[in-house]
């Protein structure tokens, strides 16, 4: 990312044009017969159109349940409380009907793992006309085919018509990811939220798809929130960077600050343990002990019971985010003792603030 | 698809083969004497050895066999030896009602297992998921015959809504409106446990399908609930027709105690009467026609499938 300049820490963005994905305090609460799992908490961030917000964290730490909240994928026991608005638009008080038309249209998602996302008993073709003749975004079905190919070639399938005809089980995994990624931009989206989209994907297919998707948001300039638990996958993709832990984002700020620098504990234990090539054969370091149960609530911060740096006002206060650079948060006062209280929707590369 | 299906017709022959000789073993090894059944007991020795030449029952088994295989290969199944007609009008005719009777029952099986199954997996957790559980458990666990013999007390000789046997009535019968009236109570108790069968089925294939990735997609590209439904029951297409193809299979072999019951004049009836009166070419024709119509469904099912899913053929 860019040199940051110094810029006031000011609050809430009201510019005209808008982030394309705003999301104000969004919490999400499980309902079970026997308890209640908070399983994201609080969480705030805003994407503008062409950037890219990565979600950074470990399994179970909420990054997939904050995206899939912004469609409102969850079932009828989840209850999300919040603020989530696309291009302008206030997502959580649309009816169905109404959200239906949203899903697809304005906002895509593009799931973690492509052999399971298409029906396997049609056409790959058919799948795609028909997102594209229900968002209305096609006026006949011949038109339709014609987009549908020609976003085929878009992803970069070699022999697209072919493609078109062929059923998912046809093709290889890296050529469905991007079957499915076709699917996703198909009707011109303001934001697409992939959720670990290369995580069932090779090594060499990994990086060729997370290519494809900078090139495509280049060119569509759309907004993109990416959810991964691989650090080298956001240090590849993302200007901004939200590392989550039990439900809470920790730490935010411009992905090279805070995968460089990083100022709160967790993220510092996360990038630790990453292994290196001078890493001894067999050793990994990892974070010691585990994250707080689902379904029981802590009072604190979240990362206390393994934070080296703990204090007892840790386990007592859960700590706000705090400005540590000029769009540099984390909730760590500790090890940020003369910061103040931040606002997370600051949180954004340079040029766009 | 022709190499598909012919593949699967070359693998059909070892299985009526199978099949013949099994009947073949049974009819040799199961106890009572043909020709004492013919004669009768007062018959004499030398009477008993010839019948036993003219019949070719002094052969050797194998050729015995192989001579029985020929005939039946082109057609000629025989006389039967109780009735003393050729087999091959009998055990048709015979076939042809146990057909009526088992599409009927298959109908009502589907019918009724398709909607408590998807009743079962769509409402879970309700009320209703829990009385269709109950429902196809018990249809399930009853015993045919108790629940056919209880139609018969109350719905037939009760009410007298109902026929109690036969196919047709004996005076002034015929027609289809006389056919659906005999027909009712033998399918309800024929169809009984084939409906639960396929209920619990369904209901476990419909939570699959619609627990999959691709489903929670749809929804995501902003399919409606109608539209994933729709998609979700083709993709349980594929195990439904399975799942007919064995119940279907089922239902031909196991409305013999239905026909017993009921007097249905079908091929159960027809082997149940052969078998008491030891008439061995009728039970053998029988069953091999059973066999063959098994394998015949099954071979149906098969090409259907293949026509739903892409991924079987090749």
């Amino acid at each position: 990312m860019t040199v940051d300049t110094p810029a006031p820490a000011t609050a809430t963005t009201t510019a005209p044009a808008g982030p394309a994905l705003r999301v104000v305090n969004l919490s999400t609460v499980f309902r079970t017969r026997t308890a209640e799992v908070k399983a994201v908490r609080s969480v705030s961030f805003e994407v503008e159109p062409g950037e890219t917000l990565v979600l950074l964290g470990e399994s179970g730490s909420g990054k997939s349940v904050t995206a899939r909240s912004i469609m409102r994928l969850h079932n009828s026991r989840a209850k999300i409380e919040g603020e989530v608005t696309l291009s302008g638009e206030s997502v959580l008080d649309l009816d169905e009907k109404s959200m239906r038309a949203l899903r697809g249209g304005r906002v895509a998602m593009v799931p973690q793992d492509p052999s399971a996302a298409l029906d396997p008993l049609r056409r790959v073709g058919k799948q795609i006309t028909e997102v594209l003749l229900l968002h209305k975004q096609a006026s006949s079905k011949k038109d339709a085919k014609a987009q549908a190919v020609e976003l085929l070639r878009l992803v970069g399938i070699p022999d697209p018509q072919r493609a078109f005809r062929s059923y998912p089980h046809e093709l290889s995994g890296g050529m469905r990811q991007r079957v499915v990624i076709a699917i996703g931009i198909s009707c011109d989206p303001a934001v697409i939220i992939a959720d670990e989209p290369t995580t069932a994907l090779d090594v060499t297919v990994q990086a060729q798809i997370l290519d494809l998707f900078a090139e495509l948001q280049k060119r569509l300039s759309t907004a993109l929130l990416m959810v991964t638990h691989d650090v080298l996958v956001a240090a590849d993709v993302a200007d901004v960077v939200a590392v989550m832990y039990a439900g809470s984002i920790v730490e935010t700020g411009p992905a090279r600050e805070v995968l460089e620098n990083p100022r709160h504990p967790h993220t510092k234990a996360l990038l630790g343990a990453l292994p290196r090539h001078d890493t001894a054969r067999g050793e990994l370091e990892s974070i010691p002990g585990a994250p707080p149960i689902a379904g029981q609530d802590f009072a604190g911060c979240s990362f206390a019971s393994r934070c080296g740096f703990a204090q007892e006002s840790c386990v007592e206060h859960a700590p706000p985010l705090l400005q540590v650079g000029s769009r540099h948060l984390a909730a760590c006062p500790v090890l940020n003792p003369a910061a103040a209280v931040g606002d997370p929707l600051s949180a954004r590369p340079a040029e766009v603030a | 698809m022709i190499t598909f299906l012919s593949r699967r017709i070359a693998a059909a022959i070892p299985i009526l083969i199978g099949v013949s000789i099994v009947v073949f073993i049974t009819i040799k090894i199961i106890p009572g004497d043909p020709i004492a059944s013919l004669l009768g007991p007062t018959s004499t020795p030398e009477a008993r050895s010839e019948l036993t030449a003219r019949l070719g029952l002094n052969r050797a088994l194998p050729i015995q066999y192989f001579s029985w295989i020929g005939h039946t290969v082109r057609g000629d199944l025989g006389n039967s030896i109780a009735k003393q007609t050729a087999v091959r009008p009998l055990v048709f005719d015979a076939f042809k009602n146990t057909l009526i009777l088992t599409l009927f029952a298959a109908i009502l099986a589907f019918a009724a297992g398709l909607l408590l199954g998807a009743i079962a997996a769509l409402r879970r957790g309700k009320i209703s998921a829990a009385i269709s559980n109950a429902i196809s458990l018990f249809s399930i666990s009853v015993p045919q015959y108790s629940i056919a013999l209880l139609l018969i007390i109350y719905l037939a000789t009760g009410t007298g809504w109902f026929p109690s046997a036969g196919m047709y009535n004996a005076i002034g019968g015929g027609g289809w409106g006389d056919l659906f009236a005999h027909i009712v109570l033998p399918g309800i108790s024929a169809a009984l446990v084939p409906a639960g069968i396929i209920a619990r089925m369904f209901r476990s294939v419909v939570i699959d399908v619609m627990s999959m990735d691709f489903i929670d997609s749809m929804r995501a590209r902003g399919l409606s609930e109608r539209k994933i439904l729709w998609h979700a029951f083709h993709n349980t297409m594929p195990t439904l027709l399975t799942i007919a193809g064995l119940q279907l299979g089922y239902l031909l072999g196991g409305v013999i105690f239905v026909e017993t019951i009921f007097a249905w004049p079908g091929l159960g009836l027809l082997v149940y009467q052969s078998i008491t009166q030891r008439d061995l070419p009728v039970i053998q024709a029988g069953v091999i026609v059973s066999a063959l119509a098994f394998v015949l469904i099954n071979l149906i099912v098969d090409a259907l499938h293949a026509t739903i899913d892409p991924r079987v053929r090749a």
